[in-house]
């Protein structure tokens, strides 16, 4: 709804032009997961394990898991434990850092496509040189996880994870 | 449920969001001189289509009945006829009115198009579909519909 | 000439206030699916895919298309979203019929759904106004048709009551009882209705319709497909639509042109000249109760002004000689992006012999109506038992 007055162009014009009204939508949802995407991000929560689906059709493993099979169309109706490693299949580095960006610049995003699985999830790992395609890599679960894709902080690289285990 | 190794026992039913987006709306020059002159001189303009006659609003380059282009800016009264209302009692999110109140469409003198505007000092039980109405300016205006108030009864009215 | 087009299959899910045991692509999916089994078919049997949607705002999913389409069978196939307001749902079910009568497609599944319990549906029409003009007093769907209302009214008096309102929509809440899918399923009195809250004068509570979530498909196919898919196609034989201004009072809100024109163009095509002798049954778009009414006006089921007295008469009662929403209507259920087509899957299945036990006797010809936008969008569409 308009919540302020117009803006002035700079001219000065008589009487000065009405150039911009400014507004804003503010909406709230609350998205149904449905069975299959709840179970998924109850299993993130509680247990830090990810799941993947089945598909009945032609046997592809989808992580996030799905009710049915975005390929072929059938049902989904096998569900499984996969990874947590996974193979970098590609990267881009965030240089600048952009309005509600889920990390601080820079970082990378990658797809990891986790063992187990055939398609490649979407996620983010830290702007190390190691981070590129063929690389594995590992998830690091936040300790407080509130049932969302974020419960899994980042993929960072293996030997990084094995690293900080020694530390430990 | 889903039953599967590794499983929650409580799947997350609903995930929550919110779509906040601001923007920055055109004026364009059809409102940009309807709303200065409502601004600065308490004037309701509308455009005349260069076919039918017809005196339209919101302005716009383009007559709504007939496709032809308009022509010139007639200037309306600020009196006129409520063609239909309804006194709104039903609360919503981001309503830009508290209800109650009443919305009508009023059909300003020498208007062919109704104008969209709430009406005051009036009983809703003694609103009228024919009923004459004027609208009471805004002091602080800034070149909205806002700019006039409300639309009020004229004399021996409401 | 277009070829002979009909609807093979229908699904729907039942209507809710909100389903949370389902996403809103798997939903749409359930409709999908129900419409495929009805006519034996899978997914790799559709030549194309059409998606009808609301404003994405309802949902806060933008291209909802991208989620919805690969849940229906869309990967790998042609697939178009159509929007057209509240007819969207009709608008995706027009459109493939374009696409399976232009002979390019056999083989069509139009989807529409909606799912409001995710978001705001009050909130999200405000902003279907113009930013510059009336969003300024955007007040929601009942105050809108309230203005609508008060007009047919007024431009009528005293032919037309409050209570007439309220007579549809006893009417159309009983006929719930017997849709297993219907939302509001009511035995109610012309006095509950009068007696119910106010919303925006003269609308009460029960004069306006539920948000809903829910779904609807159609299998659309070519003369020759539809001969092997279903025993009784209910054959497309009449398509209208029409788009007036934006601007609300440019309408003529108490006959809206729209739907005029639009009939005319149906009954045409359809060579449909008396609807109320010629029709057997018909869904009508009434989100509120006075707009079946008026549409029974513009749709030519009886001169301007007369709404009132047709209704009081008892022939739009199931048990009439013109059964007008025997599904018990948008009254009964409103996700809206799917409630035109909803119009259309009933009063095909009405042509098919398959609506259950709102069936009415003897269905040769059915119509379906729809409106949308600022009361500026209309469709017709006319099924008959024969091409």
């Amino acid at each position: 709804m308009k919540t302020s007055d117009a803006t002035h162009d700079r001219r000065p014009l008589e009487p000065p032009e009405l150039v911009y009204l400014k507004g804003e939508t503010r909406c709230h949802y609350t998205w149904s997961t449905g069975e299959v995407v709840g179970s998924f991000l109850g299993a993130l929560r509680d247990h830090a394990r990810i799941l993947g689906a089945v598909c009945s059709g032609c046997g592809r493993v989808a992580v996030p898991p799905l009710s049915y099979c975005e390929e072929c169309c059938s049902a989904m109706e096998d569900y499984r434990e996969v990874g947590p490693r996974g193979v970098v299949m590609s990267w881009t580095r965030v240089a600048a850092g952009f309005p509600d960006a889920p990390l601080p610049a820079p970082f990378r995003y990658v797809l990891v496509k986790l063992a187990g699985a055939d398609t490649s999830l979407l996620h983010l790992a830290p702007d190390d040189e190691r981070v590129v395609v063929g690389a594995t890599l590992h998830p690091e679960f936040r300790k407080v996880r509130r049932g969302a894709i974020t419960d899994i902080k980042w993929f960072v690289p293996d030997e990084s994870a094995e690293e900080r285990t020694r530390e430990q | 449920m889903l039953e599967v190794a590794g499983g929650s026992e409580e799947p997350v039913e609903v995930v929550e969001g919110d779509l906040d987006i601001e923007y920055r709306y055109a004026y364009g020059e059809y409102y940009d001189r309807f709303y200065r002159e409502m601004r600065d001189n308490r004037r309701i303009m509308g455009v005349a289509c260069a076919r039918c006659r017809c005196v339209l609003l919101p302005p716009r380059p383009y007559c709504g009945f007939c496709y032809e282009p308009v022509d010139r800016w007639v200037e309306l009264a600020d009196e006129g006829t409520v063609q239909t209302f309804t006194n709104v009692q039903l609360p919503f999110p981001g309503q830009p009115t508290e209800p109650p109140y009443i919305y009508a469409f009023i059909m300003l003198d020498g208007a062919a198009v109704q104008f969209p505007h709430l009406l005051g000092e009036v009983d809703p039980a003694r609103a009228r579909v024919g009923m004459r109405v004027k609208a009471v300016w805004a002091e602080n205006r800034k070149g909205t519909l806002h700019d006039i108030k409300y639309f009020r009864p004229v004399e021996n009215e409401g | 000439m277009a070829r002979s087009v009909a609807v093979v299959g229908t699904g729907q899910t039942r209507h809710v206030s909100r389903r949370d045991d389902v996403n809103m692509a798997e939903m749409v999916r359930e409709a999908a699916l129900l419409a495929l089994q009805d006519t034996g078919l899978g997914p790799g049997d559709v030549d194309a895919v059409v998606v009808g949607s609301a404003p994405e705002i309802f949902e806060g999913v933008n291209s909802p298309e991208n989620w919805v389409g690969p849940a229906v069978g869309a990967a790998g196939k042609p697939m178009l979203r159509i929007h057209t307001g509240g007819t969207a749902g009709a608008s995706a079910a027009i459109a493939a019929y374009y696409h399976v009568a232009s002979g390019l497609f056999d083989t069509v599944l139009a989807v529409a759904y909606e799912k409001l319990s995710d978001g705001s549906a009050q909130y999200g029409l405000s902003t279907c106004c113009d930013p510059l003009w009336d969003r300024d007093f955007a007040c929601g769907a009942p105050a809108l048709v309230a203005l609508q209302a008060r007009e047919y009214m007024a431009r009528y008096h005293p032919e037309i009551t409050e209570e007439h309102g309220a007579m549809v929509a006893v009417k159309n809440r009983k006929n719930a009882l017997l849709n297993p899918c219907a939302q509001l399923r009511m035995e109610l009195t012309v006095q509950d209705v009068m007696d119910s809250a106010p919303v925006a004068s003269p609308l009460k509570v029960l004069d306006c319709c539920p948000t809903s979530d829910g779904a609807a498909a159609l299998v659309i196919a070519s003369g020759s497909r539809a001969r092997k898919l279903a025993a009784r196609p209910a054959w497309i034989t009449g398509v209208g639509t029409c788009t007036e201004s934006p601007y609300v009072p440019d309408v003529d809100l108490a006959y809206p042109e729209s739907c005029v024109r639009a009939a005319q163009h149906a009954y045409q095509m359809a060579w449909v000249y008396e609807p109320l002798k010629e029709l057997d049954v018909a869904e009508v778009y009434e989100a509120f109760s006075f707009q079946e009414l008026i549409w029974y006006e513009t749709l030519g089921f009886c001169k301007p002004g007369q709404g009132g007295r047709l209704v009081e008469s008892g022939i739009t009662k199931l048990d009439g000689e013109f059964p007008v929403n025997p599904s018990g209507g948008v009254l009964s259920s409103n996700p809206i992006g799917a409630s035109a087509m909803i119009r259309q899957l009933e009063a095909a299945r009405q042509v098919m012999g398959k609506a259950g036990d709102h069936q009415v006797g003897g269905v040769r010809r059915a119509l379906a109506h729809s409106w949308g936008g600022a009361i500026q969008f209309s469709t017709v569409t006319i099924f008959s038992n024969e091409p």
